[in-house]
């Protein structure tokens, strides 16, 4: 035994215990750095790990991971881990444990020195102009405006071309023109004078009559002119009633034109369609807020989905033999555990950095890599806390065994809201929020609900477009009780939302208001011009109508000529 | 390369345990079989702390079959492949996967199985062969070779000087 054994040896295998000892936590330190690294892609340091072998605790403080898209900030930054450890697990490659602390968790923390990673550069700066070109598109979104409610010019609504009177008018002139001109010849034809003077050389000769046989003659004569005059008065009677019809016909024509510049001006503003009761303000309102929470919450994911592909291909990489590496091969295990399981997490930290001014507490159950292995769902329940909230729990369940399942729930009350700038002219000046959601995604499919209670609302307006309507102005600045029903559906690329507030029926009726006044008044303007451009005409076609009415002196005249030579007779 | 040949010779010539020396090609060629990332390697190199074998033989031992290894890596490679996937062995490489202590050792690893495969082969017959190759010489072929004149002819050439360094 002596002579194998080298007892100094075991000096030495002593020293190299020790000596693991002391370099076991800077070594698992460059360990964790550069899996870290490896799997997410992006550069991960810590300050220190700390072991408590007694304890088979592992303690890591200062964990930054950087942000690959802007390496002079963290994505993450965690101050403080601490979690029991089964050692042999733990060497295998898989980090589990019971009971977890992570404190001290920050989002978009600045890096005092650039996280960039040299492979990763090219990669990401594709990526980045990438994500620049999508946002490009989403960011502008568009001012509220009240156009659709602006009534065109009036000169270029109201024209002779286009205008149902004047055509109106054009008609009657015509009808006029066309009965003058009727009634000329027809008075022309009756009071032809060598007609006339005809009748008084034939009424003369057969007055001159002498003799039987010429006076037998002449009563033949006396019957033909008889009737020829007959003809001529029933003609001047008929002429009459004709003249006295087209009177009435003129009268009834120019009554109906002084109506038409009224009916003219409705059926205008029927063709304008001016929609008065139907504006979504709510949506406007709180539609791109939420678009935004929703992009955020889909940027968050993908995040954490690439480092996963990064690793597949690395696993798939694994399995190309390379000389002095070998293959590994899986053997079915009867209890395959994942590589980082824990099971319950206590956690804390703050949401400043994601543009939530909210610190955080809170538990989280079986957060893991692998849930297939674990066959939990993953819990998180945390508690939002700041100065100006009473309560505020959120609680995430995500599942991504079958599908990816990802279930969010929400109760927020009493949370003071100040200078919050909604979308485009709208500043919520002050409001006390009261909300509740419950959303879910499965397989990037959209659905749930939020109920939004806002009191003593102080809701402002800026810009041009509420100069014009202060009325709308007034009554949403009035408003001090906000409530709204949001429906989500559709995809996380492209959410759809149905928002019903009592802010719409508000606004709508102010609206109505607003709008019947000014059409009122827009009407009458329409009126007022056509009725301008119809008496213009009429006082041109005045000589016209005049000329007409005058024929009828003279058609009533032409009877009693006839009736004068009848009564000779 | 003198000084690795010197080195060899004065093992060979010391009066170190033969058993010791065989032992140190026996760890050496172990260690320098075994890939660096399986835990069998700290294994080895512990009991290389513990056992009594000559250490500067194992390191040459040790560089000699790191290259070998290499030439070898596609044959040891194939052996560990066609053991780890033999159906008849399933049921212990599965039982033995369920073990973090042998997860660890990465014996899974085709390379891994195959390298241990061959020390385990080799071990047995190379520390007798050692060992009897270095009693035969120092028996019979130790004083032939100090008695030739070429050996003579070597005492006064480089090669001795650095033999003779060694020994100092």
């Amino acid at each position: 035994m002596k002579e194998i054994i080298r007892w100094p040896g075991i000096i030495v295998a002593l020293l190299l215990v020790c000596l693991a000892y002391f370099l076991m936590e800077p070594l698992l330190k460059l360990v964790i750095e550069q899996t870290g690294t490896r799997a997410l892609s992006t550069k991960v340091t810590l300050n220190a790990v700390e072991i408590a072998w007694s304890e088979q605790s592992l303690t890591l403080k200062g964990l930054e991971v950087a942000d690959k898209d802007h390496p002079m900030q963290n994505k993450v930054e965690i101050d403080h881990i601490a979690l029991q450890i089964d050692a042999l697990d733990a060497l295998t490659g898989h980090l589990l444990s019971e009971q977890v602390h992570i404190l001290g968790v920050q989002f978009n923390t600045p890096r005092s020195e650039s996280g960039a990673l040299e492979e990763a550069d090219e990669s990401a700066l594709a990526d980045k102009t990438r994500e620049k070109s999508n946002n490009s598109g989403d960011n502008s979104l568009p001012e509220f405006d009240l156009t659709s409610l602006g009534l065109p010019d009036i000169d270029s609504l109201v024209s002779k071309e286009n205008s149902i009177t004047y055509q109106r008018y054009q008609a009657f002139r015509q009808y006029l023109d066309e009965a003058k001109a009727t009634y000329k010849v027809r008075l022309n034809a009756l009071k032809d004078q060598q007609k006339i003077d005809d009748y008084k050389a034939r009424y003369k000769d057969i007055k001159k009559a002498k003799g039987f046989m010429a006076i037998l003659k002449s009563a033949s004569k006396v019957n033909d002119l008889k009737k020829d005059i007959d003809k001529d008065l029933s003609e001047a009677k008929q002429l009459n009633r004709d003249f006295k019809q087209t009177k009435k016909e003129v009268e009834r024509r120019i009554a109906e034109l002084k109506k038409s510049p009224q009916q003219e001006a409705d059926k205008l503003l029927q063709e304008v369609g001016v929609e008065n009761g139907t504006q979504k303000i709510s949506q406007y309102l709180f539609g791109p807020e939420m678009k935004a929470h929703i992009k955020k919450l889909k940027n968050w994911i993908s995040t954490i989905s690439a480092p996963n592909k990064k690793a597949e291909s690395i696993h798939s990489e694994e399995q190309i033999p390379e000389r002095g590496k070998g293959v590994f091969i899986q053997f079915a295990q009867a209890n395959p555990l994942p590589l980082v399981w824990f099971k319950s997490t206590k956690l804390s930290g703050e949401f400043t950095g994601l543009g939530l001014p909210f610190t955080f507490e809170g538990e989280a159950h079986h957060l893991t890599d692998q849930q297939t292995l674990t066959k939990k769902s993953t819990t998180l329940d945390l508690n939002l806390q700041n100065d100006l909230v009473q309560d505020a729990e959120v609680n995430i369940v995500v599942d991504v065994r079958a599908e990816q399942k990802l279930s969010l729930k929400f109760d927020v009350k009493q949370y003071q809201l100040d200078q919050k700038p909604l979308s485009g002219n709208f500043t919520l000046d002050h409001a006390l929020l009261d909300t509740q959601g419950n959303l879910s995604s499965v397989d990037d499919q959209l659905s749930g609900g939020i109920n939004i209670e806002l009191n003593s609302v102080s809701l402002k307006t800026s810009g041009d477009t509420f100069k014009k309507y202060p009325a709308i102005e007034k009554a949403l600045a009035d408003e001090d009780h906000v409530t709204a029903k949001v429906k989500l559906e559709g995809t996380i690329e492209s959410p759809q939302f149905d928002i019903n507030s009592n802010l719409d029926s508000i606004f709508n009726k102010v609206l109505k208001k607003v709008v019947d006044a000014q059409l009122a008044q827009y009407k009458n303007q329409v009126t007022v011009k056509i009725e301008a451009m119809l008496q213009q005409e009429l006082s041109s076609s005045e000589t016209s109508q005049s000329e007409l009415f005058g024929m009828g002196g003279e058609i009533n005249g032409a009877k009693d000529i006839f009736k004068d030579l009848i009564g000779k007779l | 390369m003198l000084t690795i040949l010197a080195n060899l010779l004065k093992f060979l010539n010391s009066n170190q345990n033969p058993s010791q020396l065989a032992l140190a090609v026996c760890f050496g060629l172990a260690i320098g079989l075994m890939p660096g990332f399986s835990m069998f390697l700290l294994i080895l190199l512990m009991m290389v702390c513990l056992i009594k074998a000559n250490i500067s033989l194992l390191v040459l031992i040790w560089g000699l079959f790191e290259a070998i290894a290499y030439i070898a890596d596609p044959a040891l490679h194939q052996i560990g492949l066609s053991l780890l996937t033999a159906d008849s062995l399933q049921v212990i490489w599965t039982s033995l996967s369920q073990s973090s202590f042998w997860t660890l050792t990465a014996f899974n690893n085709s390379l891994v199985m195959g390298s241990a495969v061959a020390i385990i082969v080799l071990w047995l017959p190379v520390y007798f062969l050692v060992r009897i190759l270095i009693i035969q010489y120092r028996e019979q072929i130790q004083d032939v070779f100090k008695q030739l004149k070429v050996t003579q002819l070597l005492k006064g050439s480089k090669f001795f000087h650095v033999y003779q360094r060694l020994g100092n």
